[in-house]
């Protein structure tokens, strides 16, 4: 055969990448059920659609380059569900994915691809942090030199998983990232447990440092835990599944399942006649969106508010619901931080918003003062004042205080419209009575209630269409088909479904 | 005299305005030591400057119109130092300036104003809320809280805000919106009055604790300055002013340079101690540098390891962003990074150079720093300092350690950088390097000590200047002159010393 001798070499080279860091380390991993680098672009694209990048990229140091197939980071491009995508997966096996000079090359072009031509990125992050000896010393420090490496401007949507130990690159790709899903076990976090525990001089507990619980239900900056490697990667898939490829189109439309619609009778049954009893708001989206779904953000973060993806007749919106399940739906700094997060992914890529509005307030008190509670109300609402996609809101019970207005009500939703078991004022009434006129619960039932009474006037749902600040009062069996109808009045027919993006430089981490 | 009847009822409409809430409230004010809202103003302005809007505005609710002059809030334009601003006083012994249906149209119409013929807007914070029972029910919603744009910062103009008494609803959110935040110590603010709050939470509360100067300056970080007297934080706000542009379409004010202003910099060897373990306040060396008394810096209470001032080199504004090994050996933490990426904003949205002055071993890493997402903060950061326009020069003073030597300017995130022969780079500290790379064995000392020395090495200015990635080397006592000639070869002259303000919608709390 002509070329005998080449080709043979290619083939060898080629197997060489495809070994990674060796037998030894590759079974240890499959030992411990855990998939490695090339398993996860497997599971991540569709099956035969993977177009490596740099797959002959190995380290800038000479007494290296034998044991760094793909240079630690495994590049490339492929189809999820039809469209294309980039993907960096890192592989722990060599050198423990650390950063260094080539593999921050291929980095870098992936990106800049994935702007230029409008993919979607996802991060499969496993990683060490900076190589060493390479990064060390002046002269290796130096030659970082890209001024946009943290940039983010939302062209296309980013997401990450974090699949292992994630320091360094993978951490602060996780955080620039539209949706971050870590699997139980792994740990993200600035710096290492090693290297943290001897720059603070005692011992660090890594699940304590960086474990999915410190990031879901602390930080805010992991949107997901799931339990295995296969999970988090179906997850990803499952996220891009209601955004474009990038934000110069509309979401993609998915059919509508059998079957949905057909719930709305539930909704009278998981809402209590009672307004003093809670429920779980997300069993009432449940029955509003179509069928299988709801994809919650968040859920252990910020919890008395929801944030959650979906779909309506097959269009894909974000759904910010008060969840009374949760310190009575009252909006702590957390929740704020949520909201601002998932209004910034949604106007981002052309995905409306529905509000849903049952809450007794913002969480006062010293926690929230220390926390800059008022700043981040005010972030909620500016952010909410540059939003371009359709926002519609409904008031479900009750709303009250400066609170009504960051869930929609005041003009700042395009449309409103009030369950008529809307209840909306400006505190709740029983502390009305005590601040407005003076009267307590000890100064006699009946003067207390008739003060409640007073402060309770004029809060009705038929109050608020009177003066149509409403601009519809709804049975809330109706809720699924007046939104619906209401997204395709409010169609960005225009600009053919696209928003304009003015909180694409957005901070990534509120 | 013609017209007599009618000049006399202005003469004596006027008279009933400026008497404002009474005579006694005025007195008992005057008494406690504080300022009215009418003295605040003459005490703010150039003399005789002051044009007001609304002097007869009063309440729309007939019952209260003749207790509610200028209802409540004291609105108008005026001169700073010969510059037109526009103001809202907020007067206190008017129903507690709580807002209202006409006070709000007051509001819009100054910031309206300030925005379309580029004003600073000062508020002068004092104020109880939303009004009672002005604002309840659906139809008190319905003409308040009706305005989508009430609280978008765009950053048009600089804000400012003094916090001077109890500071409730809108003086609380406007000082969230503001660029600049003083508080008079003994003010107080929160989302809700102290009283409210001890209702909501079922126990007493101390206003102090809740919203007191310590809170805001030193957790929530929402203050800038804090001050002892209503004169002292209107000096501020004047002082702060003369630093900005009216607008951002304006380079910032050149003033005279104060005779001596090029005797400080000789001090520097004295203040930066020879031996690299001693620590030194980061802010006697600014003062060395900048014009004489120029120095102003901005939450100095608020993450400290890093000091962000405003300044003048040579008659023209500049912002210091300077590690301070002071406090926590000038380590970042996640209140220095938030603070740090308020103040690039502020600098970068009204068209004033930025300078890093680094010594840094690089972010504070713990548990602490990873429940509050450290590293969304870090990128945060980055993310800001990739879309400023404004000019950006760093000095490497000392040592500039790993990712964090990024986050002050190097690998090409600045447009200058330049060494001292102090300058000491390099990924982490020389002694954790050794241990990460040979452990932490005793045995393993020899070995550990060989590394330590390597890597100590090849870490200086000199590595640095040869691959120019440092574009000069510098004597400290040059640092003056050099920062002046810098600064003159990167005017924005195409621009007219306006930059692009990328970040000028970005959120206003961090």
């Amino acid at each position: 055969m002509a070329f005998e001798e080449q080709l043979k070499e290619l083939a060898r080279r080629r197997e060489f990448t495809l070994e990674m860091g060796g037998p030894e380390k590759l079974a240890a991993r499959r030992a411990e059920g855990v998939l490695n680098a090339r398993e996860r672009i497997e599971r991540l694209f569709d099956a035969g659609t993977f177009l490596e990048s740099g797959m002959f990229a190995v380290s800038s140091r000479l007494e290296d380059r034998d044991s760094t197939p793909a240079d630690g980071k495994v590049a490339g491009f492929g189809r999820i569900e039809g469209r294309e995508a980039a993907a960096v997966s890192n592989d722990f096996t060599v050198k423990g994915a650390s950063s260094a000079n080539t593999n921050i090359k291929k980095l870098k072009h992936i990106k800049q691809t994935a702007r230029r031509r409008g993919l979607p990125i996802v991060f499969l992050g496993e990683s060490t942090g900076a190589r060493m000896p390479d990064v060390m010393g002046a002269g290796s420090i130096g030659s970082k030199d890209d001024p946009t490496e943290y940039l983010r401007m939302r062209e296309t949507p980013w997401a990450a998983a974090v699949l292992g130990h994630c320091y360094g690159s993978s951490a602060w790709y996780a955080s620039m990232s539209d949706f971050t899903v870590m699997r139980k076990g792994a740990v993200m976090a600035v710096s290492s447990p090693r290297l943290t525990s001897l720059a603070i001089n005692e011992k660090v507990d890594p699940e304590e440092l960086g474990g999915w619980r410190v990031h879901t239900g602390v930080s805010g900056i992991v949107d997901l835990a799931v339990d295995s490697d296969e999970a988090a990667i179906d997850a990803i898939r499952r996220f891009l599944s209601y955004l474009p490829s990038n934000h110069t189109l509309p979401p993609p439309r998915s059919a509508v399942p059998l079957g949905s619609g057909a719930h709305a009778e539930r909704i009278l049954e998981i809402l209590p006649e009672s307004a003093h009893k809670v429920y779980d708001v997300r069993k009432i989206i449940e029955c509003v969106v179509d069928d299988g779904s709801l994809f919650e953000l968040k859920a252990r973060f910020g919890r008395a508010v929801v944030t959650a993806l979906a779909r309506l007749g097959g269009r894909s919106v974000g759904i910010i619901a008060n969840n009374p399940v949760f310190k009575g739906g009252a909006i702590d700094v957390d929740a704020c931080r949520k909201v601002v997060s998932f209004i910034v992914l949604c106007d981002s890529f052309n995905v409306p918003l529905v509000f849903m509005a049952d809450q007794p307030g913002f969480l006062i008190g010293k926690e929230g003062e220390k926390l800059a509670v008022t700043g981040k109300v005010m972030n909620w609402l500016n952010a909410m004042s540059l939003v371009t996609v359709p926002k519609l809101a409904l008031v479900l019970r009750k709303s009250y205080g400066l609170a009504v207005s960051n869930m929609g009500a005041g003009g700042n939703a395009d449309e409103l419209a009030a369950w008529v078991t809307a209840d909306v004022s400006f505190m709740k009434p029983e502390f009305g009575a005590t601040v407005v006129f003076g009267v307590r619960p000890e100064d006699g039932a009946e003067r207390f209630a008739e003060a409640v009474a007073k402060m309770s006037r004029g809060t009705t749902a038929y109050d608020m269409a009177g003066v149509y600040t409403a601009h519809a009062v709804v049975d809330p069996r109706d809720t699924r088909d007046y939104l619906i109808r209401m997204l395709e009045v409010h169609e960005l027919r225009l600009s053919a479904g696209v928003g304009e993006h003015l909180m694409r430089t957005w901070p990534t981490t509120q | 005299m013609a017209f007599e009847k009618t000049l006399k009822e202005l003469a004596e409409r006027r008279d009933k305005v400026l008497a404002m809430g009474g005579a006694e409230k005025l007195a008992k004010r005057k008494a406690e030591g504080y300022l009215n809202a009418r003295e605040r103003i003459d005490y703010l302005i150039d003399a005789g400057s002051f044009s007001e809007s609304g002097m007869f505005a009063t309440s729309h609710r007939p019952e209260v119109r003749a207790r509610t002059p200028a209802d409540g809030k004291v609105a108008g334009f005026a001169r700073i130092e010969g510059r037109e601003v526009a103001l809202v006083a907020n007067d206190f012994t008017v129903l507690g300036a709580s807002s209202s249906v006409i006070n709000m149209k007051k509001i819009k119409h100054v910031k309206q104003v300030a925005n379309k013929r580029g004003l600073p807007l000062v508020l002068l914070g004092e104020s109880s809320g939303a009004r009672m029972p002005d604002r309840m029910g659906a139809a008190g919603r319905s003409i308040v809280a009706q305005d989508p744009t009430e609280y978008q910062r765009l950053r048009e103009t600089p804000w400012v805000s003094a916090l001077m008494g109890a500071c409730y609803g809108s003086s609380t959110w406007y000082s969230a919106m503001s660029d600049f935040v003083i508080m008079r110590k003994g003010s107080t603010m929160a989302i809700a009055s102290a009283r409210v709050t001890s209702m909501a939470i079922n126990k007493p509360i101390d206003p102090e604790d809740l919203g007191g100067w310590r809170v805001h300056a030193e957790k929530s970080g929402l203050v800038d300055m804090v001050v002892d007297t209503d004169e002292h934080a209107l000096d501020a706000v004047r002082r702060f002013l003369s630093y900005l542009p009216s607008h951002n379409m304006a380079p910032p004010p050149e003033y005279p340079v104060p005779a001596g202003s090029d005797e400080g910099s000789k001090k520097i060897l004295d203040i930066l101690p020879e031996s690299r373990t001693k620590v030194y306040d980061v802010r006697k060396i600014i003062d060395a540098i900048v014009d004489a008394g120029s120095q102003f810096e901005v939450k100095a209470r608020f993450g400290r390891s890093i000091a962000t001032s405003l300044a003048r080199l040579d008659g023209r504004s500049v912002g210091f962003i300077a590690s301070n090994p002071m406090y926590k050996g000038g380590a970042l933490d996640v209140d220095a990074c938030n603070k740090v990426t308020s103040f690039m904003v502020l600098c970068d949205s009204f068209n004033i150079p930025i300078i890093f002055l680094v010594d840094v071993p690089g972010f504070l890493i713990g548990l602490e720093g990873e429940l509050r997402g450290a590293s969304g903060r870090v990128i945060n950061w980055m993310n800001a300092m990739s879309l400023v326009t404004v000019p950006k020069i760093t000095i490497i003073m000392r040592k500039s350690y790993g990712q964090a030597y990024i986050n002050m300017g190097g690998g090409r995130n600045c447009d200058e950088l330049v060494c001292w022969p102090t300058a000491d780079l390099g990924f982490m500290d020389p002694a954790v390097g050794a241990n990460v790379l040979v452990g932490d064995k005793a045995d393993d000392a020899v070995r550990r000590q060989e590394v330590q020395d390597a890597i100590a090495q090849d870490t200086s200015a000199w590595g640095l200047a040869e691959l120019f990635e440092a574009q000069a080397v510098i004597d400290p006592r040059d640092t003056r002159a050099y920062l002046i000639r810098a600064l003159e070869v990167h005017r924005l002259r195409m621009s007219g010393g306006v930059g692009k303000h990328l970040l000028h919608n970005w959120p206003t709390s961090y």
